[in-house]
């Protein structure tokens, strides 16, 4: 079970180094997607299902399917990949920083113990669901703030995409 | 085996990328695994205090951060319909 957890870790990292290295954009979006589902897999091994649900949802079905169709937007003819000596070069100065952290933080102590997500004893709730029920009873006005920021994207999107020469970027 | 700090530290190390790379949509893909990687670490985090409250701050982060990508998203179909393309050293409207 803790090798499990450790390659999950693992994917993560390595997602991570497949977008931080310089490649086309359509094998970043691979990474990314690879990084997420090992990130929501380390959450759900750790046993906060909830939040992994949520990370799930709102960012592998929501924001990377509009990414990908963006992707196919800006294209390149020529894709650049992992076998070019640019993107190896980035590649691997990026993985000699994240070994130089782990190092660090190996040395000063920082390791956590691996605990469950229960709660206490006292309450019957698993604590990332009360955290959530608290958004919506007592946290009303940030639910509507929220709400009301998604709203206003939504017009900001609009205003971008449709302007006619108005503002700097649609000089034409 | 969780390491708070590694991930503050791919936090830094992919925002450096952002500087380097030569299209938009590159860099909105690295400020989306900075928000990930923050996500994730935030995730982590109360393990010790067993503490509840911060699962309100972890819907909210994927609402913003998707606010933050369709309006990145945006600038990047405005760009690539004035200029053919999304490559950054299009956007040099500002000359000193």
């Amino acid at each position: 079970m803790m090798g499990f957890v450790l390659f999950l870790g693992l994917c993560f990292v390595i997602g991570g180094l497949a977008v931080a290295s310089n490649p086309s954009p359509y094998y970043g979006v691979l990474g990314l997607v690879v990084a997420a589902v090992a990130g929501c897999g380390w959450l759900v091994s750790l046993g906060v299902s909830f939040v992994s649900l949520v990370l799930v949802m709102v960012y592998l079905g929501g924001m990377l399917v509009v990414f990908v169709y963006s992707v196919a937007l800006a294209a390149d003819p020529y894709p650049e990949a992992w076998g070019s000596w640019g993107v190896a070069g980035y590649g691997f100065g990026m993985g000699l920083v994240v070994v130089v952290g782990l190092v660090v933080g190996g040395v000063l102590e920082l390791l956590v113990d691996e605990g469950t997500v229960n709660s206490g004893g006292l309450l019957s709730v698993r604590s990332d669901f009360g955290g959530a029920a608290v958004l919506y009873s007592e946290g009303a006005g940030l639910l509507l703030i929220g709400g009301w920021g998604l709203l206003l994207t939504l017009f900001v999107v609009l205003e971008l995409v449709r302007g006619l020469s108005r503002g700097a970027i649609r000089a034409v | 085996f969780f390491c708070i700090e590694r991930f503050c530290l791919f936090g830094s190390l992919l925002m450096h990328l952002i500087c380097k790379t030569a299209l938009l949509i590159s860099a909105l893909l690295r400020l989306e695994s900075i928000i990930l990687s923050m996500y994730i670490a935030l995730a982590i985090q109360p393990f010790q205090v067993q503490s509840s409250a911060s699962t309100i701050l972890l819907i909210l982060i994927p609402t913003f951060s998707g606010c933050k990508a369709g309006t990145g998203l945006a600038l990047l179909v405005a760009s690539t319909r004035t200029h053919g393309s999304d490559h950054l050293h299009n956007l040099n409207l500002l000359q000193c």
